[in-house]
């Protein structure tokens, strides 16, 4: 199965800022992968890696392209949404279309305006009259109808409120999501988006930490929750993480199996935001 | 799979990266990309119809006429008809230098400073293309646009004079097709001219728009200053100043004027002279000029090649 993405040893510094340490991670297609990190993990960077947006050392390939050489071409394959303020203040929902019909070869434009139909968008407003969950929309409205076969979001949802951020997944789920395509996305808000995620991908000051399917995480990661009594015994079976919840403890393990820890407290698959805080506050 | 184009239903996802369709040629990308320049930066058609505009209004509220008293001979009439349209078009070539100046310093650095950058490079639409679609809209579109606006209204002025003059008998009557198209040949000529002669500016200013991090404008004077301070500390010398001026000034003292009357002591002479010898030919042969055109191009290679590596921050 030959990989959407490919990357193999990736470094980037900006100054003496070490934004990217030899990460290493390969995205399969079909798949929704969360890149998930702190602020300054290097989210960011690695996407615009993946992007060709922003020049990096080590192997990077994605969907057999070079992303730095050969990004204009990448693009007919590729969709990016950064957050919502990236649409030019001055650009009309007309022009908006025109533009990318006149530039993308597999830009739909009569399911782009079915897709704005739903809204109460106007096709003179400027970009500057709208509101920001109307902007999202707007790009949204452009990026669903290009028949990309790797999307990649940034933050798709900064700054939107709840209801519109409900929409933009389910949106992106329902229309346009399929077993062609792959989709890339970076979020802080982890709860909301755990459920449709197939992958994930931790990022730590540069580094991987953690990269596996969503369904192979039970196997791996159990969360133990201890009484005070058990806490002694748990710990010498070393969690990596621990936290203290109402007087009891939870313990994360790696690679324990559920046999040795079920009969010291109730277990159970860690969320991947529980997987997070722990993955990124372990030692 | 619900997607309607059947092309990816046609493309195995498995399967190494497909032979992307070519974009449908070309033209269409860049037609589509100058458009874009135009809905972005409308001053480039809003301010020559503004000048236009008001060069009619004051043509029809100032009564503007045309007075052949400096001028007997027909010839005489022809050159002062043809001097006063000349200088009818000047505040045209005024707003191209004007607009030239502000476009082709923002055009690349407004996208980086909106962040919009991210949105038009996550477009399969190329560098280069890109660049090149501003230099055609700021080197050929606009100028020539201009031109053709200011032909209109000197047609337009023209006949607000003539009708003027026989409602009113206000001034005389004086149309000369032959003289109108030799000035307007003298000014499409000049036009290409001056976009040739200070092409290595206007690229000088999109490389900056591309580089800059923040005010363009700034980085327009301070190398030159400080090259311009330090020659002059250093060395004592002007040749940065020479340099600039030559290339900022002298397209129209050196290239287009007119060879010196030999002897001329009529003024009415030197007026017909000054219309009958006015070619800017010599220009193309000024090796200078395509010294400069050569600099303008390698400054938009480099211009491409930042772009290359520019993204929002």
């Amino acid at each position: 199965m030959t990989a959407v993405i490919e990357a193999r040893g990736l470094r980037k510094s900006y100054g003496s800022n070490r934004a990217l340490e030899d990460v290493t991670f390969s995205v399969a297609p079909g798949r929704i992968v969360g890149m998930i990190g702190a602020n300054g993990a290097g989210k960011t960077t690695a996407l615009k890696a993946i992007l060709g947006l922003t020049s990096f050392e080590g192997d990077l390939t994605v969907l057999g392209r070079n992303p730095r050489t050969q990004r204009d071409d990448l693009m007919t394959d590729v969709s990016f949404i950064a957050d919502v303020a990236v649409l030019s203040r001055w650009l009309k929902v007309s022009q908006a279309l025109d533009y990318v019909a006149g530039v993308h070869p597999r830009f739909n434009r009569a399911r782009a305006e079915e897709f704005l139909r739903k809204t109460d968008m106007k096709m003179n407003s400027r970009v500057r009259e709208l509101s920001r969950g109307m902007v999202t929309q707007l790009h949204l409205a452009l990026i669903l109808a290009i028949d990309a076969r790797l999307l990649v979001l940034d933050e798709p949802t900064l700054g939107l409120d709840l209801l519109y951020r409900r929409q933009f997944y389910d949106t992106l789920l329902n229309d346009y999501f399929d077993k062609g395509r792959t989709i890339l996305l970076t979020t802080h808000q982890v709860e909301e988006i755990e459920h449709l995620l197939t992958d994930v991908l931790f990022l730590r000051q540069g580094r991987v930490t953690l990269s596996a399917p969503v369904d192979t995480l039970a196997e791996q990661y159990v969360q133990l929750t201890v009484g005070p009594d058990q806490v002694a015994r748990a710990r010498a079976l070393r969690p990596f993480y621990e936290r203290e919840i109402f007087g009891r403890v939870a313990m994360f393990f790696e690679g324990q199996p559920l046999a040795t820890l079920a009969p010291l407290g109730d277990v159970r698959t860690p969320s991947i935001a529980d997987l997070f805080v722990a993955k990124m506050q372990a030692p | 799979m619900n997607n309607l184009d059947p092309l990816l239903d046609a493309q195995d996802a498995d399967a190494a990266p497909a032979a992307v369709p070519a974009p449908a040629g070309h033209p269409p990308v860049l037609r589509t990309l100058i458009r874009r320049e135009f809905w972005e930066h409308r001053s480039l058609w809003i301010a020559p119809l503004c000048v236009a505009i008001a060069l009619l209004v004051i043509a029809i509220i100032g009564k503007v006429s045309f007075d052949s008293s400096l001028a007997t001979l027909p010839e005489q009439r022809r050159a002062v008809f043809g001097m006063s349209m000349a200088y009818w078009a000047l505040p045209q070539f005024v707003t191209l230098g004007i607009i030239t100046w502000m476009y082709a310093g923002d055009c690349l650095y407004t996208e980086r400073k909106d962040r919009s950058i991210l949105f038009w490079k996550s477009m399969p639409v190329s560098d280069t293309l890109t660049v090149l679609s501003k230099v055609l809209v700021v080197m050929v579109i606009v100028p020539l646009g201009i031109y053709a606006v200011s032909a209109l209204t000197t047609l337009l002025l023209s006949g607000i004079t003539l009708i003027r003059a026989w409602q009113d008998h206000a001034g005389d009557a004086f149309w000369d097709l032959g003289t109108w198209l030799r000035i307007q040949g003298i000014s499409l000529v000049a036009v290409v001219a001056g976009v040739l002669w200070f092409s290595p500016i206007t690229a000088f200013l999109l490389l900056l728009s591309a580089w800059a991090r923040r005010s363009v404008q700034l980085w327009v004077f301070l190398p030159p200053l400080i090259l311009m301070m330090l020659e002059q500390v250093a060395l004592g010398t002007h040749h940065v100043l020479n340099i600039l001026e030559y290339r900022l000034g002298s397209v129209f003292t050196h290239g287009l004027a007119a060879p010196g009357p030999d002897g001329a002591a009529d003024p009415h002479l030197t007026l017909n002279l000054l219309f009958v010898n006015v070619d800017p030919l010599p220009a193309f042969a000024n090796v200078d000029m395509w010294l400069g055109v050569g600099v303008a191009a390698l400054l938009i290679v480099a211009t491409i090649r930042i772009r290359q590596y520019r993204d929002d921050t």
